[in-house]
């Protein structure tokens, strides 16, 4: 056997997964922290187990940009702008796709990039699902319904966001679990 | 060994052999040690029930142990396996090397699981494979026996399938949903192409066996849908295949992916050495009509549709287009099945061609019982068809040498 080809077939792969350890690393470490409010409901993936499928409320308008006609399947950026008021939470706006720099400099704290799709905002990068243990799907499932839910997640300047961390009653999901026990 | 034993003696009593030659032969197989093969096989079992269960190890998801814990631990295994792999193939074992590496592309996977879980990212179970595939290429082809080339091209057709099946529920956004349905329909295509390709060099062919079977079995499952599809329908039922979609979508892309892959796929046939000049003849005729089928089926289905919804047509070219429809599943699937038998003929493949002779007449005493029209008409036709075969058959008996002459 070539000892050459060998070696770069057994490298090839363990370059790829630590390059991609490191690109969601740096995803969730650089970015700006937003905290919103969610609902949703448990199912299980086969390759990594239980999640929580939520919807993130935006705080957006029902008449936002992404409802009007001829926007459907357009570039957008969602606008965060945080309330002065202690845990008010964000103002939200959607605008077309132009440089993210630019809403930066109109007063946005974050930008997140999407796509409209049937009027609804729907970002580029995967932040709808949360892993969590099997043990505790049920009751986190139920405090995500009642509304008790909200995401944290790392938004990069470039617009792309990662999740951080799972917050119920304004709390780590872990230590609402370690309270509930 | 039965079987050898059944030939020898046939062939000793036929005087082709001396009974010394026989013996000689008896002993040699024999000799021949078959144990490796059902360790073997028993290992990759073992193995893959062993993978199965780190999968879902990893998918029970252990909160209490840190994720940087998780990762590095992931990482040690994970290069342990690969440097396992390194000194199997040293150590010049084959059984420890495909054992090893198999578990590291199920690991491997566990691990792409593990990521998503710690990170959260929603990506598809689609994705993860083609990730896998293309990482565990090379070492695919570094492998000794057949276990892992299998396994690769089954995660790669699965991952494909996953894809196509994503794409065609994801909101049933038509371009993307007739983009999806005309890589699924061109299935025995895409796997064609590479199990011909493949076949040319030394070391890609471990791929080449699996991707043909794969190319095979599609088209199989393609044959029978367009054929189910078709003769099951009511005049007044349409298909919700390519429905939902307003009047204009265009079925352009649909049927280009099948034109395309299927021109690609004959093309890559010339290159397959292994295959007589008949086989590549036959293999490319019924390339031709698979793909014109399968593009048929999608502008009748289209069609069909716009009629039922117009609801003013005329309801005697509704019956006439609904004849047309419901006989063209059988009919296409006959002649495909006729074009393969003769493949099978070709490769000296007896049984193969005997089970296709088989499911032709399956597919005639299902036509009985669909009956397409009257019972008397079905009857007309049935016998119609019936002379047609024994013609057929009496004119190849007599002329096939020549047509085959032709063909070499």
């Amino acid at each position: 056997m070539n000892k050459r080809a060998l070696i770069t077939a057994l490298i090839l792969p363990l370059v790829i997964f630590m390059a991609l350890i490191f690109y969601k690393q740096a995803k969730v470490s650089m970015g700006e922290e937003v905290i919103l409010p969610i609902t949703g409901f448990d199912p299980r993936n086969i390759l990594s187990g239980h999640y929580l499928v939520y919807e993130i409320d935006y705080g957006l308008e029902n008449e936002s940009y992404c409802s009007m006609k001829g926007n459907e399947n357009a570039e957008v950026y969602l606008c965060l702008i945080k309330k002065k008021e202690k845990k008010g939470g964000y103002l939200s706006s959607l605008d077309s796709y132009y440089e993210d720099s630019d809403l930066y400099d109109s007063g946005c704290d974050a930008v997140i990039k999407g796509r409209c799709n049937y009027g609804r905002f729907i970002p580029d990068s995967e932040i709808g699902k949360f892993y969590i243990p099997e043990e505790y799907a049920h009751s986190l499932d139920r405090a995500v319904r009642r509304g008790k839910g909200k995401i944290v997640l790392s938004v990069t300047r470039g617009g792309s966001a990662a999740i951080k961390d799972l917050l119920i009653d304004d709390k780590s999901w872990k230590e609402y679990r370690e309270e509930k026990k | 060994m039965t079987r050898i034993i059944r030939y020898l003696s046939e062939w000793e009593k036929a005087g082709l052999i001396e009974s010394l030659q026989v013996q000689k032969i008896l002993d040699y197989e024999k000799s021949r040690d078959k144990k490796p093969w059902i360790l073997y096989s028993f290992i990759m079992l073992g193995i893959s029930v062993i993978s199965i269960g780190v999968v879902s190890l990893v998918a029970a998801n252990w909160e209490d142990i840190p994720p940087v814990v998780k990762i590095s631990t992931d990482v040690i295994i994970m290069v342990s396996i690969a440097w396992g792999i390194y000194r199997a193939a040293i150590a010049e074992r084959p059984l420890l090397f495909d054992a090893l590496t198999a578990l590291f592309i199920f690991f491997y996977l566990a691990s792409i699981g593990l990521l998503s879980q710690i990170y959260h990212t929603g990506g598809e179970l689609y994705e993860a494979l083609f990730i896998l595939c293309a990482v565990m290429f090379p070492l695919t082809l570094l492998s000794y026996r057949r276990f892992i080339p299998n396994a690769w091209t089954y995660i790669f057709v699965q991952a494909l399938l996953l894809f196509c099946f994503h794409r065609m529920d994801f909101f049933r956004e038509s371009d993307s949903y007739f983009m999806a349905a005309g890589i699924l329909a061109s299935f025995p295509f895409i796997c064609a192409i590479p199990g011909n390709i493949f076949s040319v060099r030394e070391g890609l062919n471990k791929v080449s066996g699996p991707f043909i079977f794969w190319a095979v079995i599609s088209f199989f499952g393609g044959v029978f849908f367009f054929d189910l599809r078709n003769s099951m329908h009511s005049s007044h039922y349409y298909s919700a295949t390519f429905s939902y979609f307003s009047d204009d979508v265009s079925l352009t892309t649909y049927s280009l992916i099948i034109g395309i892959t299927g021109a690609v796929a004959i093309v890559s046939l010339l290159l397959n050495r292994e295959l007589t000049r008949r086989v590549k003849v036959l293999a490319s005729a019924l390339a031709s009509v698979y793909g014109i089928s399968m593009i048929l089926f999608a502008w009748y289905d289209r069609y069909y549709y716009l009629l039922y919804k117009a609801q003013d047509y005329n309801p005697e070219t509704r019956v006439q287009f609904y004849s047309i429809l419901k006989a063209s599943g059988p009919a296409e699937t006959i002649f495909a099945l006729l074009l393969l038998s003769f493949i099978f003929l070709s490769l000296n493949m007896e049984k193969l061609f005997n089970f296709m002779v088989m499911l032709i007449g399956v597919r005639f005493i299902i036509i009985y019982f669909q009956v397409f029209g009257s019972l008397a008409y079905t009857g007309i036709g049935l016998i119609i068809s019936g002379l047609i075969i024994i013609g057929f058959v009496a004119a190849w008996y007599r002329y096939g040498k020549k047509i085959g002459g032709l063909l070499k």
